[in-house]
């Protein structure tokens, strides 16, 4: 019954995947000119000629005379039968080897992003709403929202202006000069791991708060409940009180959005990645979507697409699991 | 007698061979390499320096490699060592690491078309009474980054097997055919020996050694390693070899001339993993790629000298490093971690460069663009009956030019670092203005003080621009409010950049703002489409000859045919240069709102023979020459 529910909700990506791939092939190519009339502009303001035979060549290099269904056509098709994702005009190498060769560095950075606002914000959330009115309360509430309110790229402007005004660093990306083409060693990991907590601040910062409101009021909710009454006129001591009971059912909210942290992880921050310089995927998508690579920007918004997909599947079945109230149909207890 | 004459025998013996050691080291020592070489050397890693250089390489002097109207009085005999640290934005391609490797055919200094051509790659050149053939002549021991020999027959595989070849070139570039124009016919390659080839026109074309020494031409327009590329062409590989290849790379056997194209050199490609692999003539050679940078190491067979035999170049090491936005360009630089930036050091940052020049340890040079800033070129064929009647009207473009505060604009949008144009009056009145569209018909006015055109009704100019450059915006703000203040109704719109270009070429536009290069003067030879490209419809009718578009004025047609003369296929001419700089004075068919517009470059503070003056581009062609003091 489980697997007949799982495999009812996969067969269900395959046609919503199919339209997000037309609507997302289509806007991509709305704007007027493709991806080689920004490239001449480009190559034109830095000085360099370019003939019209070049330009020829290079359209039909890129495959860019043929019109857009035969074009849609042969990419998707690629990918279902050759899982080939296309070419990428930008990079100049295929398109899976541009989004794979960024996807370690930036999980590493959002799972680190992740575990750090979940470790500070949830006992916040719980403190607070234990703690409901206090001055830490307060205090909490503030700095979140403005993290919330400030926009992610304005704070990172804002620390690396900081870091290098007043303590003479420089945040010029995720390593120094000096490691930055050296391949992978303990110092390379060492000298990432002095810059990291750049991104992780910048980025957690403003995440934090919407994780603290929702623990709050739903912890907060819980706690006027009978059976904790109960259970503390029972004697249970405070705080097993509170982690055996109230929270399990307080996570239940954050449990359901754990769905939108795939594909979180795998695009990861673009604007505050832009900022920072990091060689993560997000800004790769936005930089596909600005000159017009078709191809690596249809692809990427397509895999993001399944993982929100396949995402919203795990939280549902994870809160299945946690939440002995929610059944499907046709399972019996 | 006898004792005597085995003695002469053995002194002269013992002589010569002390003579002949005494003459090979003198040779030895004439060339000098850098110390990272030397040691390859020594481990038998690399031949010595005598046999990896050309047997006439090329000595390095001031005026030979791009060096201005010399402000640099002597080029320094420089130290090996250092690392040069870039950034580009773009993924594997940026302007300063392209230019920077740039090695083409033959050389002009500068951008004034008036030097006179030397070789660079090639030894040299003789044209012939006709203006039809040139024959060209290698370098005799000039070797590949790989060590292998470059001969004609490199010449001949990139002239059969890749120009002429249609999957590879499927649309020949106007710069192999006649008169360098995009319908000439195809030019035809002779190899008279292994280091001499030929190339003749069909008919007189004396622009074709303007246009490949270029500084952007890379010597890839007729050399191409054939020893590397010849694994991945179908006419000399192994077809087992080849489809094996072609598979790994998931490319069908008909798409060979892809994986073809991704090993090799193209002009303003990105780097990749396939194409650095590609033997090379640059000064530094790709040894290795990240998703974030770029390193370069010297070519030991690079085929420059400076003038005391060193082989250049001397800086050992380029590494340039990738930035997601124009904001880490700023930090980088002001933190010191760029040693020479162009493209990124935006001027709108110019105060904050300055500010941390010492901190940093660079030098702000202010030097001139490579093109002209933004102008406002007239379209004379927008279909509106109104706009044509009054744009025919010199004293019209004569009233807009006068109205144009220019210093206001220069120290508003160029930090004061342009100059008052000199192929446009460039007097600042008002009065003049104003005195002139009246006398027009233009004298009423509505209520609300702008005037009106002939048919009664409030006259508008509206001028759109795009960003594609920082002073488009700006500059344009400032003109549209002088326009306002001589009572013309001016509205400023801004659009994404192909939109623009579409509109264009829709003749949509009453004023293109784009930038111009009727007037630059290393694109002189392009004037004559300059001038038309803000008119569509005179661009047709050229182009059809007369049977399309409309058909241009009289003045325009004269000012056209002066262009024609000093456009693609013709010597320079001074005196045609000079009336036809009247001619655009006296008919202003564009108005640029200033010209020589500079630059801020990035130079580390520590490089020396960087020369200050002049376009800030020929720094970086120029590369081979820097050194660390």
């Amino acid at each position: 019954m489980l697997a007949s529910y799982i495999i009812r909700r996969v067969i269900t990506f395959i046609p919503i995947l199919f339209i997000i791939s037309i609507l997302s092939y289509l806007i991509i190519e709305l704007p007027p000119g493709d991806y080689l009339t920004t490239y001449i502009i480009q190559l034109r303001s830095q000085g360099m000629e370019v003939s019209q035979e070049q330009i020829l060549n290079l359209t039909r290099y890129y495959g860019l005379d043929k019109p857009i269904y035969v074009r849609y056509a042969k990419w998707i098709w690629n990918i279902i039968a050759h899982g080939n994702f296309g070419w990428s005009f930008r990079f100049n190498r295929p398109v899976s080897a541009v989004i794979w060769e960024r996807i370690p560095l930036t999980m590493t950075i959002s799972g680190l992003t992740l575990l750090f606002t979940y470790i500070v914000a949830i006992p916040i959330g719980i403190f607070s709403a234990v703690k409901q009115y206090s001055v830490f309360d307060y205090v909490f509430t503030f700095l979140g929202f403005i993290g919330f309110a400030v926009p992610s790229f304005l704070l990172a402007l804002l620390v690396l202006w900081i870091s290098f005004r007043y303590f003479g660093v420089a945040v010029t990306g995720l390593f120094s000069p000096n490691y930055a083409e050296a391949p992978w060693s303990l110092m390379k990991v060492v000298d990432m791991l002095k810059r990291v907590w750049v991104p992780i601040f910048v980025v957690g910062f403003g995440g934090m708060t919407g994780l603290i409101r929702v623990t709050r009021a739903s912890l907060l909710d819980e706690l006027h409940k009978q059976y904790v009454i109960v259970a503390r006129a029972k004697g249970v001591p405070e705080q097993k009180l509170i982690f055996k009971y109230p929270l399990r059912v307080a996570i239940n909210p954050l449990i359901s959005s754990v769905g939108w942290l795939l594909p979180g992880i795998v695009s990861g921050e673009s604007i505050a990645a832009i900022v920072l310089n990091l060689p993560t995927t997000g800004p790769v998508l936005l930089s596909a979507l600005l000159s017009q690579d078709t191809y690596l920007a249809g692809s990427f918004i397509l895999i993001l697409s399944f993982l929100v997909l396949l995402g919203n599947l795990i939280s549902d079945l994870l809160l299945a699991v946690l939440d002995p109230r929610i059944r499907f149909e046709g399972v019996s207890e | 007698m006898k004792k005597l004459l085995i003695g002469v025998l053995v002194v002269s013996l013992v002589l010569s061979v002390f003579v002949g050691f005494n003459s090979v080291s003198f040779a030895q020592k004439r060339y000098k390499e850098a110390p990272m070489l030397a040691e390859l050397v020594k481990s038998g890693k690399l031949p010595p320096v005598e046999q990896r250089l050309p047997k006439e390489p090329l000595v390095l002097t001031l005026r030979r490699n791009a060096a201005p109207d010399g402000v640099l009085k002597t080029l320094k005999i420089g130290k090996y060592g250092g690392t040069l640290r870039l950034i580009h934005a773009a993924p594997g391609f940026g302007p300063e690491m392209y230019f920077l490797t740039i090695e083409p055919l033959l050389s002009r200094p500068g951008y004034n078309i008036a030097d006179p051509i030397t070789g660079n790659v090639l030894k040299g050149y003789k044209i012939s009474p006709d203006k039809k053939t040139f024959t060209f002549f290698l370098r005799e021991g000039l070797k590949w980054s790989d060590g292998v020999p470059v001969t004609t027959d490199d010449v001949k595989f990139n002239y059969e097997d890749i120009i002429l070849n249609s999957d590879l070139t499927p649309s020949i570039p106007y710069y192999y055919r006649a008169e360098m124009k995009s319908d000439g016919a195809v030019c035809k390659l002779e190899v008279l020996d292994q280091y001499t080839f030929r190339i003749t026109f069909a008919k007189p074309t004396p622009g074709f050694l303007d246009e490949i020494s270029k500084p952007w031409m890379d010597y890839t327009l007729f050399i191409q390693p054939k020893h590397f590329l010849k694994q991945f062409h179908p006419k000399y590989a192994d077809k087992d070899e080849l489809a094996k290849k072609l598979a790994s790379a998931k490319l069908l056997t008909e798409e060979w001339a892809r994986l073809f194209k991704q090993y090799s050199l193209l002009p303003w490609a990105s780097k990749t993993p396939e194409n650095i692999q590609c033997p090379t003539l640059h000064p530094w050679i790709v040894t290795n790629l990240t998703p974030t940078t770029v390193t370069f190491e010297r070519n030991p067979y690079y085929f420059k000298v400076d003038a005391v035999g060193n082989q250049l170049p001397y800086i050992d090491k380029v590494v340039s490093t990738k930035v997601e936005s124009t904001d880490a360009a700023v930090l980088k630089i002001i933190s010191g971690e760029v040693d020479l930036a162009d493209e990124l050091a935006r001027m709108t940052s110019y105060p904050l460069f300055k500010q941390y020049e010492a901190k940093g340890g660079y030098k702000v040079i202010p030097m001139e663009l490579p093109y002209n800033p933004t102008v406002l070129a007239f379209n004379f064929t927008y279909d509106d009956p109104v706009w044509q009647k009054i744009v025919n009207d010199l004293r019209f473009r004569q009233a807009l030019n006068y109205a144009i505060d220019r210093n206001h604009i220069i120290d508003a949008v160029y930090y004061g670092l342009a100059e008052l144009p000199e192929w446009v009056p460039a007097e600042y009145n008002v009065a003049k203005a104003n005195a002139l569209l009246d006398e027009m018909g233009l004298d009423k006015k509505d209520t609300q003080g702008w005037r009106l055109g002939p048919d009664g009704k409030r006259f508008e100019l509206h001028i759109v621009v795009t960003p594609h450059l920082p002073d488009t915006i700006p500059a344009n703000e400032i003109v549209a409010e002088n326009f306002k203040a001589i009572g013309l109704y001016t509205t400023l719109d801004t659009i994404d950049v192909s939109l623009y270009f579409q509109r264009r070429s829709g003749n949509q536009l009453q004023v293109d703002t784009s930038w111009n290069e009727a007037t630059t003067l290393y694109a002189l030879g392009h004037a004559p489409s300059n001038l038309t490209a803000p008119s569509p419809l005179f661009d047709q009718w050229y182009s059809s000859d007369g049977k399309k578009g409309k058909e241009p004025p009289q003045w325009f047609k004269e000012l056209y045919n002066l262009a024609s003369q000093i456009g693609p296929g013709h010597r320079w001419n001074e005196k045609i240069f000079q009336e036809f700089k009247q001619k655009f004075r006296d008919t202003i068919p564009i108005i640029n709102y200033v010209e020589k517009q500079k630059k801020g470059i990035i130079v580390n503070a520590k490089l020396d023979n960087v020369f200050t003056t002049g376009v800030g581009q020929w720094l970086l062609y120029s590369a081979e020459q820097l050194f660390y003091k």
